[in-house]
């Protein structure tokens, strides 16, 4: 796999899984 | 409705009809200055007026703009029709994995079998019976009950998917693909306009469907969570599905030689089938993929009539509340719904041409609902919807600015950018009416609509409104 499209796929990865972990953390503490 | 098949159908055919990784890069950005934003306005507007999308409309613009509301409702149910089919086709799968050994079978020949053949016509009445069933006999509780098991599955299973997929031979071919960004494509109006549309089409912003499931939610639910878990949650999903399926069809035609543009070419040939063609294939270079299969399907199948009955109820509560009683309504909306679906169970160009208009159709009703924002003030509608006494929210200034300037920047640059485009490339046919892809098919139908729901406003507010109170 090209090294761009690596880095391309985690910064991609991390935006979408981080900020949905992030919200899950957040209800979860509302509550 | 974090899961369903905006993500695992619809999401890997328009990502690789698009261009893969620049189409990612406009899809996260319309995310973050669309889709959200958007869900936060929907969840607010039903939580402070608990009035269906019509009801809310007219609470917040006035009665005047009812017709609005009618235009986001009709844009769902012009999605419905053809979701129906897609509903079948889940049904179809399901079907076949248990019954024909559809591990077993070549996937491309079996799909265009199917859709050559009258089944998807049986299907999709199948599929409109059982969500008219559904909401008649009022078991939608026992659906959700069962999705509440059957979503989490469906995630569990793209994750072993997409495991598999990344472990075959030939499968970074796909990975380069799908993340790699070809800068030059952000030039192509195309690519933007189907962003915006595939991340509405599947967050579910600017349906309505969201604004009626917050009438029913909590008062201390917090509004801009629900949102941002909705919205990336969605995201997430349709990343898995499409690192499932691409990589595998690259996999499949890299054994036999294929270059990259042949794969594209294959790709969007059949693009309509592109996870029912690949996702049997996938499994069955999976252990146990002949029980994981049928599993996979009954979880998407579930997962599309957990959003068909939403769309069905929408439409049942329309009548009801203009006095119709719950049989009558359910049976009007089943019988409109199988025969305007038809047309698109019995051609694929007809499809096409309909989740075109009305996939864009969800732009308009998104300016709907940012026009309502923008009447009612931004930063009144920040402090007295979004925020109330028993849950204040802190939501910046930002959000002023996102709605009275982004947002209409946005629908305003696009359209704009799109009729320009299409003038410019084609002056000849960019109006034709009943070409598939042209401005003037989406004028003509969105107009058809829109001139009956202004010219209907006064009924409409009679008849519904009115009666409600």
């Amino acid at each position: 796999m090209k090294l761009s499209a690596l880095i391309f796929m985690v910064v991609v990865i991390v935006i979408c899984l981080g900020g949905f972990i992030w919200s899950l953390t957040m209800s979860v503490r509302k509550k | 409705m974090a899961v369903g098949t905006g993500n695992i159908w619809r999401f890997p055919r328009i990502v690789s009809q698009q261009g893969g990784g620049a189409f990612i890069i406009a899809w996260i950005i319309f995310l973050f200055l669309w889709s959200i934003p958007l869900l936060i306005i929907e969840i607010s507007m039903g939580k402070k007026t608990r009035l269906g999308v019509i009801g809310s409309f007219s609470r917040i613009m006035g009665r005047k703009f009812a017709w609005m509301g009618t235009f986001v409702t009709f844009v769902t149910t012009a999605i419905m029709f053809y979701y129906s089919v897609v509903t079948g086709w889940c049904l179809k799968y399901l079907f076949a994995s248990v019954f024909q050994g559809l591990t077993h079978k070549p996937s491309t020949e079996f799909w265009n079998g199917f859709t050559s053949s009258w089944e998807p016509i049986l299907f999709h009445l199948g599929a409109m019976a059982i969500g008219v069933f559904i909401i008649y006999s009022g078991v939608v509780k026992g659906i959700e009950r069962a999705n509440k098991l059957l979503i989490p599955s469906l995630f569990i299973l793209l994750v072993i998917a997409c495991l598999r997929s990344l472990t075959l031979p030939g499968a970074a071919n796909g990975l380069n693909f799908l993340f790699s960004p070809n800068l030059s494509r952000l030039g192509d109006y195309k690519m933007w306009l189907n962003a915006l549309s595939q991340s509405a089409w599947s967050t579910g912003a600017g349906w309505g469907l969201i604004l009626t499931y917050a009438v029913y939610s909590h008062r201390k639910e917090n509004t801009a969570i629900t949102a941002t878990t909705l919205g990336f949650g969605n995201n997430l999903a349709s990343l898995l599905a499409a690192m499932a399926v691409i990589p595998t069809v690259f996999s499949y035609f890299s054994a036999q030689q294929f270059s990259v543009e042949k794969v594209l070419d294959v790709m969007k040939t059949d693009n309509q089938g592109l996870t029912f063609i690949w996702i049997p294939n996938l499994f069955s270079n999976i252990p146990g993929g002949a029980v994981f299969l049928p599993l996979f399907f009954l979880a998407l199948s579930f997962a599309a009539f957990s959003s068909l009955i939403s769309m069905l109820e929408l439409d049942t509560r329309i009548l009801m509340d203009a006095g119709l009683t719950r049989k009558k309504a359910v049976g009007i909306i089943g019988l409109c719904g199988f025969a305007l679906g038809l047309p698109s169970a019995l051609s694929m160009g007809f499809f096409n041409n309909q989740d075109w208009v009305w996939g864009l159709g969800l732009m308009v009703s998104g300016f709907f609902y940012t026009l309502t924002v923008i009447k009612f003030g931004p930063a009144k509608f920040r402090k007295e919807v979004i925020s109330s006494p028993e849950n204040p929210i802190k939501i910046g200034r930002w959000f002023d600015v996102l709605v009275a300037v982004l947002l209409p920047l946005q629908f305003i640059a696009m359209i704009g950018w799109w009729f320009w485009q299409s003038y410019s490339g084609d002056p000849q046919n960019w109006l034709k009416f009943f070409s598939p892809f042209s401005v003037g098919t989406v004028i003509f139908q969105w107009g058809i609509a829109l001139v009956l729901f202004i010219f209907l406003n006064k009924i409409i507010t009679k008849s519904i409104l009115v009666k409600k109170q």
